[in-house]
């Protein structure tokens, strides 16, 4: 994926992985607690359990991440992510079902979903996920740069392939959608990659 | 809720997008491996060929290709590559550009510029139809007919015949581009092609038949020329594509057919003759004389009579868009006065005083006419010249081009030995070899005065050339054919002054050429008599219905070499004293019955749609020759075979018959319980 040339580089994660203090915390939490959000949520979580999870887990791997070697070989930073937030969740639930039974909230079924959920699943969650982390991640910090004519086609053609019926839609000449999404797209792929190098994609 | 609850997934495609590399599109898209050709779209198709539109990924424009239709003959492989090459070797403006020659799982394939716009075809009959054109102004029909000749006559100086010249052959796009496609039927003058050229020049007849596909003759009826026709004996040349450039221009003048009719043996009698209406005579449209001139010039008969370049047809046609008088209209004074008028209106109408300067000027122009004329044959001396310095240049390669006729002529190809041959003398006039292989290939086709002509050249004095001589006399033209009783009694004469080669060459010309059943019937009982000297009569019978040629019980018959090409389905040579199956060379034959003959080995046997085969009483003792061959019938009784190995290899045979005792009860044990096995004593 990223060059050989970039890897003298320091990214983020490795300032992470080495200056563990107050600043650099919330960086992490700023750039990752949103991607364990969505994994967690991934995992058959609900909205009120995972924002409890949520913490812990983020702890866990602020903890862990020292002691994490980055090897891109062996296994990507996202799914070594991925497998120590199932673990967490895992074992967050066992905790809960064996206090809580009287509960309604059945975590023995969650408990055995987890379970079933096989490795490569993991890799295919850790994938998937991050890339539209990434992605929105990108356009958040982009799309204040773009007149909101120019950010509405974008947005709109990424379900509507046509330029022409875009361009009816928004009343621009086809010319107009064709610019608006060559520039637009063109600047997501440069945030994209920066942000995943950045982030240990 | 979250943000990340809203994430729009969508997002997600450009991350992939982003890791495909745009840095440098254009470079990966080089690197991408998979088919360089894609999105195809049928356009259309011609004889063996198949167009269509797709996508080139490398260069990323649309481009034509061409590939052999499917199912079609391999045999055709060898004539589609070389159109190819014939195309490719063609580098003008007004020529549809080859871009890439390759195969495909085998299957040969070449691209081309694609051309969006019409066919001359369809502007012709928007015209007809009096839609709306570009083209409605004859000049400008014109200037569109001088870019089909400025093709044409490149294509003569690289040594290439198109001869299929027509306006569905040419393409027209909106923007002026004016092409000429499909070179499938061209041919290359060998003496006249650039070296890597020769390469594609026929040597086989397999390469390149006379006759297309489904048995018609090569051009397209309407636009070909009378010598393309296959009914008169005449060369092709370069005056076969003026042809048919004077019936393209005269479909321009007319929008009509110079040659129609509903039925093509009409359209080629009418060709052959040059019949045809006058442009004026057909149309409605003004057609101007001096063009009207120009296409009967162009349409002429006889090769002679027409221009002798293309490029002496074009200068015609700018003639009269320059508002002089074209040539074939045999200028007077009063037409040139009147076109220069026409040019200089103006002033034509100024004064009587200027009409009078007018006068003087005009005598003036005249003579430079004149003056322009004398400059033009200077010219005209000045090529000519260039010419034959060109030819000396070329002195060396005239011994190659002996070669390769020789080679032809040993394998009977005597067209393309011919071809060669008069290459070689054209280009050495000294080299004697080639005067003599022209001489004796002029024999074989009967043109005793081409032939002596030779001989003189060649220095050649034998009893060939006395034969020869005696022949010019019993018919001088060499147009003419002999008739079948002249023939036999020459080819008699061959035998008896031990002329084999030549009695031989003559009996394989003969058989091999387009001839009609009853002269080849009459021709073979008169060649089977003069090849068997000792033989008092023959049975020859054949029956049309059944195709079933019947010459058995004429035991004292040895040779039937001339019975080669006959068009037998089934053939009953038993009880004959033939010793091989040469005389069964390209006949089609389902059935062969060679019983009771002096054949000793199935080494000479070809026919290999052979189903039913009576080897009976013969002397043949080993049955490899059949193995693999589609037999189904197969009769080895009283013959030397005694093992069953080769039967047992020819998957479909449903019956045998073989004598009594000739195979032992243990190899009976081996016979498939399918086949039925007949036993006669």
């Amino acid at each position: 994926m990223s060059d050989d040339s970039n890897q003298t580089r320091v990214t983020l994660l490795q300032k992470l992985q080495t200056n563990q203090d107050d600043h650099s915390w919330d960086d992490f939490v700023r750039y990752y607690e949103g991607y364990i959000y969505i994994v967690i949520r991934n995992l058959g979580v609900g909205v009120e359990d995972s924002k409890d999870i949520l913490q812990e887990i983020l702890l866990k791997i602020w903890k862990a991440l020292p002691n994490y070697s980055y090897d891109r070989e062996k296994c990507r930073f996202r799914t070594w992510l991925c497998v120590v937030i199932r673990n967490k969740v895992y074992s967050f639930f066992k905790l809960r079902s064996s206090r809580n039974s009287r509960l309604n909230v059945s975590y023995d079924d969650l408990l055995q979903n987890l379970d079933l959920i096989s490795d490569a699943e993991i890799d295919k969650i850790a994938e998937t996920e991050w890339q539209s982390y990434i992605s929105n991640l990108a356009w958040e910090n982009l799309q204040d740069q773009f007149p909101k004519l120019a950010k509405e086609v974008f947005e709109a053609s990424l379900d509507e392939e046509s330029n022409s019926v875009l361009a009816e839609r928004f009343k621009v000449a086809e010319s107009s959608v064709r610019v608006y999404k060559m520039r637009i797209r063109k600047a997501m792929h440069k945030e994209i990659i920066r942000l995943n190098q950045e982030l240990g994609g | 809720m979250r943000k990340e609850d809203k994430f729009n997934r969508n997002f997600s495609q450009l991350f992939e997008e982003a890791y495909t590399p745009e840095e440098s599109p254009l470079e990966d898209a080089l690197k991408r491996p998979g088919d360089r050709y894609k999105d195809f779209e049928f356009y259309r198709e011609g004889g063996i060929k198949e167009i269509s539109i797709c996508l080139d990924s490398r260069t990323g424009r649309q481009v034509a290709m061409a590939r052999m239709k499917k199912n079609s003959d391999v045999d055709r492989k060898e004539p589609f590559i070389r159109e190819a090459r014939i195309n490719a070797a063609l580098q003008h403006p007004n020529i549809v550009p080859v871009y890439d020659v390759g195969l495909t799982n085998n299957e040969p394939w070449f691209t081309m510029k694609f051309i969006d716009g019409q066919s001359l075809k369809e502007i012709i009959q928007k015209l007809k139809n009096q839609e709306e054109s570009r083209f409605n102004n004859l000049a400008d029909r014109l200037e569109l007919f001088l870019k089909v000749c400025d093709a044409v006559a490149y294509s003569h100086s690289r040594g290439i015949l198109h001869l299929d010249l027509k306006p569905d052959n040419i393409r027209v796009s909106e923007y002026g581009d004016v092409v000429l496609c499909d070179w499938g039927l061209a041919d290359v003058i060998p003496s006249e092609c650039d070296e890597p050229l020769l390469e594609v020049c026929s040597s086989t007849t397999k390469d390149f038949d006379e006759m297309t596909l489904d048995g018609t003759v090569k051009g397209t009826p309407g636009y070909m020329a009378p010598e393309q026709t296959g009914m008169i004996k005449e060369r092709k040349g370069k005056h076969t594509d003026i042809f048919s450039l004077g019936a393209v221009l005269y479909s321009l003048l007319t929008y009509k057919k110079a040659f129609d009719g509903d039925e093509l043996e009409s359209i080629l009698t009418k060709t052959v003759n040059a019949d045809f209406l006058k442009p004026s005579q057909v149309s409605d449209n003004h057609i101007p004389f001096s063009l009207e001139a120009v296409c009967l010039k162009a349409l002429s008969k006889r090769p002679e009579d027409r221009y002798s370049s293309v490029k002496e047809l074009q200068q015609e046609i700018r003639d009269f868009i320059n508002g002089f008088t074209t040539e074939a209209e045999n200028a007077s004074i009063m037409k040139s006065l009147h076109f220069w008028v026409k040019r200089n209106r103006t002033l034509s109408i100024i004064s009587a005083f200027a009409l009078l300067l007018l006068l003087g000027l005009m005598i003036t122009s005249i003579i430079n006419l004149k003056l322009a004329e004398t400059n033009a044959k200077e010219v005209a001396d000045k090529l000519r010249i260039e010419k034959e310095y060109h030819m000396r240049i070329n002195k060396g390669a005239a011994p190659k081009f002996y070669d390769r006729a020789y080679v032809a002529y040993e394998s009977f190809q005597f067209d393309d030995a011919l071809n060669f041959c008069n290459s070689a003398a054209e280009l050495d006039e000294s080299l004697q070899e080639a005067w003599k292989l022209k001489a004796n290939l002029h024999f074989i086709r009967q043109e005793f005065k081409a032939a002596k002509e030779a001989f003189k050249r060649a220095r050649e004095e034998s009893i060939l050339t006395e034969i020869n001589s005696e022949y010019v006399q019993i018919k001088a033209n060499d147009k003419k054919s002999l008739s079948t009783k002249q023939y036999l009694e020459l080819i008699t004469q061959l035998r008896d002054n031990g002329l084999l080669r030549e009695f031989t060459n003559l009996i394989h010309y003969k058989i091999f050429s387009e001839i009609s059943l009853d002269e080849r019937i009459e021709f073979c009982k008169g060649a089977v008599i003069v090849h068997n000297p000792h033989m008092k009569s023959l049975k020859f019978k054949f029956n049309r219905e059944f195709k079933h040629l019947d010459l058995s019980g004429n035991t004292d018959m040895q040779v039937a070499l001339c019975l080669q090409n006959f068009p037998a389905a089934s053939a009953d040579f038993s009880y004959t004293d033939i010793s091989d199956f040469i005389a069964f060379r390209k006949q089609s034959l389902n059935a062969l019955n060679v019983a009771h003959t002096s054949i000793y080995e199935l080494h000479s046997l070809e026919n290999p749609e052979l189903r039913n085969l009576d080897i009976s009483h013969t002397g043949i003792g080993n049955l490899r020759g059949l193995a693999g061959r589609p037999l189904i019938k197969l009769n080895i009784s009283h013959n030397a075979v005694t093992s069953i190995g080769h039967i047992l290899q020819i998957p479909q045979l449903e019956e045998l018959t073989i004598h009594k005792g000739q195979l032992t009860k243990s190899e009976l044990y081996h016979l498939p319980k399918t086949i039925k096995l007949i036993e006669v004593d």
